[in-house]
């Protein structure tokens, strides 16, 4: 059996355990973005926060009215079904937008650029394209993109395949072929910032921007640098930095994961708690025919996401190979044996191995640990254990946390500061329990 | 069988065939006669830079040392099912040099039948390689003789102190195709035009070194761990405006042989639209084709790409490097560019001319290029092509107006070439700094983006630009430090219509002498929008 039809059976149950959950009301899609067929985009400056207290002059774009943001908005569409985007240019430069991958784009109001059909300060270019195959792609700045992209003209697109329906869970999937089904999907769109060139932008010394020069010191998932990655979507306090990359999913349960390179470097994307499978690259299933689903799939724990690249992997945590029972199912009879007098059901996507054997060791008293903010005091998920004043707090559920992130560790830094940089936490929530970002 | 070994076993077959294919046609070796030369290159800023080349001596001697030092060398293609012999001759690179391939087999020289990796004592008698193959020192001729090469897209390089050989610009690509038009014997990979991209990087500092002597151990610069490009090169070229697109066909399929014989990782993107359909990898066929708008050129790395010219329309399409080394330094425009071009349909001529008291450039600033006017001052294009053309004056001088094409006015000429045209740029020349625009009673809204302009003589080169909304009584700095004779300017939000407003422009020399000023003749509006 190969690893995606193992997978594949492995993924019916959570399905349905999604679904329940789906039926109590926690359905909505957690890839924050902008959906239809018109967007009215605009260009203009603004700022950003970093966690190290930091402001950074940026340019972005931002849909409709109001402050630019950083990613540009996410466009979310619809395989097949014409698009429009109106670029108005708030900026002191020219500015484009290029769509790689999207066949047959075509621009009007526009004047010729190097790469795109630009719009000069003040005017607008529109540019039309139909998304003919789902996936997901990019879209940035095609004039002076080694300024622009890294000033922050750059978003993901997600097209959505025929038959998606958002409330649907049945119908998620990210390609036209059930080796992209998922229950959850999240964004890891990735960028870096050297402030040198936005302060030189700031100034309005454009001409003193040298960007062989670039050293970036910030790195950024959705916009945002850790911690930030892991507080809410639109919260106040990052106005312009809107969307969050906090992903969640119960054990057993499909994550789609679309990763983005939006930057200039290229990042050694990195999950723990297990491996995922890389099923397309570039907007196409990995697969050896048109029909053939994702059969040349590739697992890895890194997967490099180049700039302007862009990948999806399923991820999914079953506590396989852990060693215990990480529900706590243990034999009240002491010994730590499968027993008869164990007679726990096993759980959606258990790990049949370790049923009802508990943790193999002795927990040290807590006067002899320390504590990280996401321990819960207990080995078993869903439970905890009062732990000291003021120890563990940002796991109320008792889930288990595991850090996605660069594996370049010069990357997991805010401006030489660690923990930051382009770093969040994968939480897997006890069964039942409703996510926050489903 | 795992589902990977099973993909690596498919991989196997083929290859095996592909030996057999070469060792049954063995119809002999193809000849190349290449000559090692200093050089030097001139980058699109006009910095010269050092480097080292080859050359295809034409008459097979090297005695008369004809034929051109390129960057990179000339491209050596092999007709199906040959060997290769290369006979170098190092006319005065001053250090030993060899030739590699990397992905086929080491080279002999032809009479060992081994091949040699050179070694030398250093100065502690420990012995240390220095080259993958056996060297050819400064005077000397020696050849490099593979006596089974596998078909596909190759580097060439040498193979002696790669780190500053291959930078300095020892490198080329060297080809084969299974079958005449068909690159790896697969219908994949079948063909009917080709097109060698070639990506290479500098770093003028590491040049000069090497080329001033003060590169090595116990020099100044002694090693390439503070590599640090400036330029960023296809085929040899940084993208400049006088950059002259690439045909690429105007029908069937084109396979686009991308090589990167630079330090740094480079993601070719084409734009427009299409994707590619990438084939191989390091001169490997895939077991299947990749469709990518973008393909990953990691450093040493060589990839083959499909583009289906019947599904494009006629024009340009721009490759730009998605890892944005798209500077010349720190001039903009530039790098690893170009345009591929699908030509079918009628060529015209857009020529550029000059007039006036004045003197200055005209670019083009669009795709594809190909006017840097200058000397370079007409190109052929597909007839309907629009572009931007850019005036840039000399110091001391002004753009003052655009004639023919349609064009008129102080800024940039945009112009549809559908058939042979003229236009002309007219620079003026200035002895003092006047203010331009605005310099009349006109009404400027809030919010707008409105170019101020001015003319200065040739010793003002930074000049400070400020507004008035009473008449000058009081000046708000707009920009300081300003280059050229444009600045276009954000016009503030305004909470009433001012009506006496003006314009300032200082002029500083280089070294912030004060050249004069000039303000605004007549008062203009800032017009608020309720």
């Amino acid at each position: 059996m190969n690893t995606l039809s193992k997978k594949g059976i492995a993924g019916i149950l959570p399905l349905v355990a999604a679904l329940l959950i789906a039926g109590a009301g926690a359905s909505e899609a957690a890839i924050q973005g902008v959906t239809g067929t018109v967007f009215t985009l605009t260009a203009k400056s603004g700022y950003i926060d970093t966690p190290d207290g930091n402001s950074i002059y940026m340019w972005g774009l931002t849909d409709g009215a109001g402050r630019m943001q950083y990613p540009a908005p996410t466009l979310i569409l619809a395989e097949g079904q014409p698009v429009t985007v109106n670029l108005t240019n708030r900026l002191k430069v020219p500015t484009s937008l290029v769509f790689p991958g999207q066949g047959n784009v075509s621009a009007t109001g526009g004047v010729p650029g190097l790469i795109a059909m630009e719009a000069i300060p003040g005017a607008t270019v529109t540019y039309t394209f139909t998304p003919s195959e789902p996936g997901t792609y990019t879209y940035y700045s095609g004039t002076q993109s080694d300024l622009q992209v890294e000033m922050g003209l750059f978003g993901a697109i997600v097209v959505r395949p025929d038959g998606y329906e958002a409330a649907n869970p049945a119908t998620w999937r990210a390609y036209a072929h059930a080796d992209s089904s998922y229950d959850h999907e999240y964004l890891f769109l990735l960028s870096e910032i050297d402030p040198v060139i936005h302060e030189q932008a700031e100034r309005g010394n454009l001409a003193g921007v040298d960007t062989t020069k670039f050293w970036p010191v910030y790195w950024l998932i959705n916009g945002r640098a850790a911690p930030d990655t892991m507080a809410d979507n639109f919260i106040l306090w990052l106005p312009s930095q809107p969307y969050n990359c906090m992903p969640q999913a119960h054990p057993g349960e499909e994550v789609l994961m679309r990763m983005v390179g939006g930057g200039r470097d290229m990042h050694p994307y990195h999950t723990h708690g297990n491996h995922h499978e890389v099923i397309a690259r570039n907007g196409r299933l990995l697969g050896s025919t048109a029909l053939s689903g994702a059969d040349n799939a590739e697992g890895a724990f890194t997967s490099t996401v180049f700039p302007g690249q862009t990948l999806d992997a399923l991820y999914s945590w079953t506590g396989e190979g852990l060693g215990w029972d990480v529900y706590g199912h243990t034999d009240p009879t002491a010994s730590g044996q499968i027993g008869a007098l164990c007679t726990a059901a096993l759980a959606d996507g258990e790990d049949v191995s370790a049923h009802c054997k508990p943790v193999p060791v002795v927990l040290p008293d807590q006067q002899s640990l320390s504590f990280g903010f996401w321990y819960s005091g207990s080995p078993y998920l869903g439970s905890s254990v009062a732990l000291p004043p003021g120890e563990g707090g940002l796991n109320p559920n008792s889930g288990y946390f595991f850090m996605f992130h660069s594996h370049n560790e010069k990357e997991i830094t805010n401006n030489d500061v660690f923990p930051g940089g382009m770093l969040t936490m994968m939480d897997i929530e006890p069964p039942g329990v409703p996510l926050m970002n489903p | 069988m795992s589902r990977i070994l099973r993909e690596r076993m498919r991989g196997i077959v083929p290859l095996a065939a592909v030996l057999m294919l070469c060792m049954s046609a063995s119809a002999g070796a193809t000849e190349f006669w290449l000559r090692a030369e200093t050089t030097s290159q001139s980058m699109p800023d006009g910095r010269v830079v050092p480097m080292w080349g080859f050359a295809l001596d034409a008459d097979h001697n090297f005695t008369t040392f004809d034929g051109a030092v390129t960057i990179p060398g000339p491209a050596l293609a092999i007709p199906p099912g040959e060997d290769l012999i290369v006979h170098l001759f190092n006319r005065n690179v001053p250090e030993g040099i060899s030739l590699i391939i990397p992905g086929q087999a080491a080279p002999t020289d032809g009479i060992d039948p081994e091949p040699q990796v050179t070694r030398n004592q250093d100065g502690q008698g420990r012995w240390r390689a220095t080259s993958f193959a056996h060297e050819t020192p400064m005077g000397f001729q020696k050849d490099y003789v593979w006596s089974t090469i596998r078909a596909g897209t190759y580097l060439y390089q040498s193979g002696t102190h790669p780190a500053v050989q291959v930078q300095m610009g020892l490198y080329g690509a060297v080809v084969q195709d299974e079958a005449a038009g068909d690159a790896y014997g697969d219908p994949a990979a079948h063909y009917d035009q080709d097109l060698i991209l070639l990506y290479g990087e500098i770093d003028p500092a590491l040049h000069d070194a090497v080329a001033g002597g003060r590169y090595g151990v116990g020099r100044a610069v002694t090693s390439t761990i503070g590599y640090d490009p400036k330029y960023f090169l296809v085929n040899g070229l940084a993208y400049s405006p006088g950059r002259s697109s690439l045909p690429i066909g105007s029908g069937g399929k084109t396979l686009l042989r991308l090589l990167n014989a630079g330090l740094e990782t480079h993601l070719p993107v084409l734009g427009g639209g299409p994707s590619l359909t990438l084939i191989s990898e390091d001169g490997n066929l895939l077991p299947y084709p990749r469709l990518s708008p973008q393909v990953e050129l990691p450093a040493g790395k060589t990839a083959d790409a499909i583009l289906d010219i019947d599904a494009l329309a006629a024009g340009y399409y721009p490759l730009y490097d998605r890892k944005l080394a798209l500077s010349n330094d720190k001039a903009p425009g530039g790098g690893m560019l170009v345009h591929l071009a699908v030509s079918s349909g009628p060529i015209a001529t857009l020529t550029v001319a000059k007039n006036g008291t004045g003197s200055g450039t005209v670019v083009a600033g669009s795709a594809p290029g190909g006017i840097s006017c200058g000397a370079d001052c007409s190109e052929g294009l597909l007839a309907g092509t629009t572009v931007v053309l850019k005036g840039l004056p000399a110091p001391g001088s002004f753009l003052a107006n655009w004639t023919g094409g349609g064009c008129s006015g102080m800024g940039d000429c945009v112009t549809t070439v559908n058939g042979s045209q003229t236009v002309t740029a007219t620079f003026t020349r200035y002895t003092v700094v006047r203010v331009v625009t605005p310099n009349t009673t006109e009404h400027i809204n809030e919010k707008s983006f409105y170019p101020i302009r001015w003319g200065a003589p040739v010793t003002a080169r930074r000049f400070t630009v400020q507004y008035s909304t009473n008449g000058g009584l009081t000046w708000t700095t707009i920009a300081a430090g300003v280059e050229g004779t444009s600045l276009l300017w954000e016009v503030p939000q305004v909470s009433r219509t001012f009506t006496n407003c003006r314009v300032r422009v200082i002029g500083y020399t280089d070294r912030k002498v004060r050249v004069g000023s000039d303000i605004s003749d007549r008062a203009f509006w800032i017009v608020n929008i309720p």
